[in-house]
């Protein structure tokens, strides 16, 4: 599973350099921010498989940022990663549209099969939605 | 200072205090753990690369070992403050170092400043202070004022905790800038008028020459 595109955003720039880099020696491309804000600058301007958000963090927190970003990209694989999971943020993060809420520290292989699962989900959405165009255009000329 | 007593409180309000810093020291030492933990498996992937290539990189290795250490440390003084502050409740009143005291409530609510994206720094005196008093309390005042601030401050604001001694008094401030109110305000500044009440110790609100809000708490009959 090689070129996956992930965005990695934490305030702890220690933690996303080294699971950074650990991705990247797995064939992963990582970008990292840390804070939600500059997470939502970079994935207004780049593509991505998978990304992997904090929860808590200054500023705008983990929800807030996976909102924004949802808003703006109905199709973004979001992938909360917290310290202490509870029942109700997990629910809270689904509600909202996230794939996946992992506990912190993850696993990496754990990370791996996940950040796969959603890449293959966003592949999926892209071809379900090109289908649906190419049946509507064919629909619009009578075809 | 020993007319110390917690009965304004609820066990609720107390064991909130308590619940609120132990988490949040919790979620440090969770990420210190989730950071050595990553050190770790880079070095693990090193050792597998190095069996494939037979080369190890060693300036590598000697830069994740230092790491590892560096966060350790911080690991170690996460988990001496939260021992300091679990026994904070051994005994109702207690000699101890104001110094120690005001330097652990401020590095424990380093977090919750940080979340809030505001500077909290300390100012100490040379000479340490002694006081006989609820540890506990005073630290869930001190707190309640950072938090207080904290709650009604814009981001990039700073806030500053320093004290000072004067014939036999000790008055702590927090000094900050009260942007907008909220609607906890009142609420947290009756549990501060409950701590004042319960530990003795006066409270008033002040403003400084440069239009910045001080909340002093001032405890009188020091130990020396």
């Amino acid at each position: 599973m090689a070129y996956e595109r992930v965005l990695l955003v934490d305030d702890e720039e220690e933690f996303i350099q080294t699971l950074s880099e650990r991705m990247q020696a797995r064939g992963l491309t990582v970008s990292t921010a840390t804070s939600g804000e500059k997470a939502i600058e970079i994935a207004e301007e780049k593509n991505f498989d998978a990304i992997i958000l904090d929860l808590q963090m200054p500023g705008l927190n983990g929800i807030e940022t996976l909102k924004l970003m949802r808003e703006k990209n109905p199709d973004a694989q979001i992938i909360l990663l917290t310290g202490h999971a509870t029942v109700e943020k997990s629910v809270e993060a689904v509600k909202h549209g996230a794939v996946d809420f992992l506990e912190k520290p993850a696993e990496i292989n754990k990370l791996m099969e996940i950040i796969k699962e959603a890449s293959d989900r966003k592949m999926m959405l892209f071809e379900k939605r090109a289908e649906d165009d190419i049946k509507k255009i064919m629909k619009a000329k009578g075809w | 200072m020993s007319n110390v007593n917690g009965d304004s409180l609820s066990v609720q309000e107390k064991l909130a205090f308590f619940g609120m810093i132990t988490a949040g020291v919790s979620h440090d030492i969770n990420n210190v753990n989730a950071i050595i933990r990553e050190l770790a498996g880079l070095m693990e992937d090193l050792f597998y690369g190095a069996e494939q290539t037979g080369q190890l990189n060693t300036d590598k290795l000697k830069e994740i070992v230092q790491k590892i250490g560096d966060q350790t440390k911080r690991g170690e003084k996460n988990i001496k403050r939260l021992n300091r502050f679990s026994h904070s409740v051994d005994y109702p009143s207690q000699n101890f170092s104001l110094n120690g005291l005001i330097m652990d409530i401020t590095d424990l609510s380093q977090r919750f400043a940080r979340l809030k994206r505001i500077t909290l720094s300390l100012d100490l005196p040379e000479v340490d202070t002694e006081i006989e008093s609820s540890p506990f309390l005073l630290q869930y005042l001190i707190f309640s004022c950072i938090e207080l601030l904290l709650e009604t401050s814009t981001e990039y604001e700073k806030i500053n905790v320093s004290f000072a001694e004067q014939n036999g008094s000790v008055s702590i401030d927090i000094t900050g800038k009260i942007s907008e109110k909220g609607n906890r305000f009142d609420d947290r500044m009756n549990m501060i008028r409950k701590l004042t009440n319960d530990l003795s110790c006066e409270f008033n609100m002040k403003q400084t020459e440069d239009n910045r809000d001080v909340l002093a708490l001032i405890i009188s009959n020091t130990k020396s």
